[in-house]
């Protein structure tokens, strides 16, 4: 168990930092690839990027966080530098059972990393404290 | 590898060897991510082991320590000064003790850590230790639950598959805010003109309470297990002798997980006295060294 990316799952989002650098798109083995790694979440974390459903939200302290709209409307407040949504699947996939490295959510924040296609937000601080601490008025 | 509490089990034991203040190079480990650690034993022995932490990291290694605990601390559990015999009182004003008494405080107040320090770096904490994680997300003294959207504030009556969630919560913030603190201290290393490689990361020790027994089977800790690479565990010696004083206590030390250091298997278990007037005393249990294989020395001959 780990809370950090495999070796291989962390070069594939590099390799497809670089990809899509150079031509804006993603080549079919890169997409196979993710499905290979991710299974499932793959399609479904493309499918938050293509709806933007991913927003990379900051404050002026430079502390950073992604929010994801789930495809129910709920807005999820996920952790890359250590594994951590709140949503259903990750309680279940990942911490109960063991069987998924991580949700659609946290993939598409990494995707949208990668790719450069998150929204931008910035807060205040106090409202970042309360985003990080799931205390915001949006979480209930 | 869990350094710092290495350099505790040194520093309060047969071996005693005093780092330097400010010495560092205790910090074998460069990484955050490796080198935080949950202590999981009973509840008395592992405050105490936390409060040695925080004296240590403040006295001899010259770290500022922010200390969450539950339930406020009236007197040291751990008389530090037959150890310590230079310890001075302003290095105890390195460590800020902090009581939250809920689960939606404590993670409102880590979460809101990025506040004090931007702008304030020399003040951010290297070390973040956390009493009794199972106090605050077992419910005890829990007023209710709440912020169910962000997956926090499991109170008493909370599902296991809630406790996970909240425990993963909790744990990922600590690790991200821990990561920020670091880059912080990066941040004004590189305004100092410092080179990176001098600046601390910033650590998280948190401890859980469970029985021995409970251990493997606990959702919880395996959730802990999942964040914290070191899992630094306390079973006590039921038929311990207490080196000759009958009424100390005998624990057995066991550092493990993803985060231990490859190659030292004689500093992954300690044997801890705990004297009868709360002193403890740590020394390494030396393993035998392993016997050739018989094939190879009939080779040999």
């Amino acid at each position: 168990m780990s809370s950090v990316l495999p070796f291989v799952a962390e070069q594939l989002l590099k390799d497809i930092e670089k990809s899509y650098k150079e031509a804006s798109q993603l080549p079919d083995d890169l997409l196979i690839a993710l499905q290979c790694i991710f299974g499932s979440c793959a399609l479904q974390a493309l499918d938050l990027l293509d709806h933007r459903s991913v927003t990379c939200v900051s404050s002026p302290s430079g502390r950073r966080v992604f929010r994801v709209l789930g495809g129910s409307g709920q807005l999820y407040t996920c952790f890359t530098s250590c594994h951590y949504c709140p949503c259903p699947a990750f309680s279940m996939a990942v911490l109960k059972r063991n069987s998924g490295l991580l949700c659609k959510h946290i993939l598409a924040a990494y995707l949208c990393q990668a790719m450069g296609q998150s929204q931008q937000e910035q807060v205040s601080d106090q409202d970042m404290s309360r985003i990080l601490a799931g205390q915001a008025a949006s979480d209930s | 590898m869990a350094d710092i509490l290495e350099a505790v089990f040194k520093r309060h034991g047969c071996l005693n060897s005093q780092p330097q203040t400010g010495d560092q190079s205790v910090f074998c480990n460069r990484s955050t991510e490796c080198s935080s650690v949950v202590v999981a034993g009973e509840r008395g022995i592992s405050r105490a082991l936390l409060f040695l932490a925080a004296v240590t990291a403040a006295a001899d290694l010259d770290l500022k320590v922010l200390f969450y605990t539950h339930t406020a601390i009236q007197k040291f559990p751990v008389p530090v000064n037959e150890t310590m015999t230079d310890l001075k009182p302003d290095s105890l004003k390195k460590i800020k003790f902090v009581y939250r008494r809920s689960l939606e405080e404590l993670l409102l107040d880590v979460a809101s850590q990025h506040e004090l320090a931007s702008g304030a770096a020399a003040s951010a904490p290297s070390l973040v230790l956390v009493d009794g994680l199972d106090s605050y997300l077992h419910g005890i003294g829990v007023g209710g639950g709440g912020g169910s959207g962000g997956g926090s504030g499991v109170g008493s009556g909370g599902s296991r598959k809630d406790e996970m969630s909240t425990t993963a919560h909790l744990a990922a913030l600590l690790m991200d805010t821990s990561s920020f603190l670091t880059r912080i201290h990066e941040e004004m290393a590189d305004s100092r003109g410092m080179e990176r490689g001098a600046v601390i990361p910033c650590r998280v020790i948190a401890s859980y309470h469970s029985d021995v027994e409970a251990m493997t089977a606990d959702p919880v800790l395996g959730v802990l297990d999942r964040y914290f690479p070191t899992r630094c565990t306390l079973v006590k010696d039921a038929g311990s002798s207490g080196g000759g004083d009958e009424f100390a206590h005998e624990w057995q030390v066991y550092l493990s997980g993803t985060g231990v250091r490859h190659g030292a298997a004689n500093e992954l278990e300690w044997y801890l006295v705990v004297h009868a007037n709360g002193a403890m005393e740590f020394s390494p249990i030396t393993k035998p060294v392993a016997p050739r294989n018989p094939d190879q020395q009939m080779e040999r001959v």
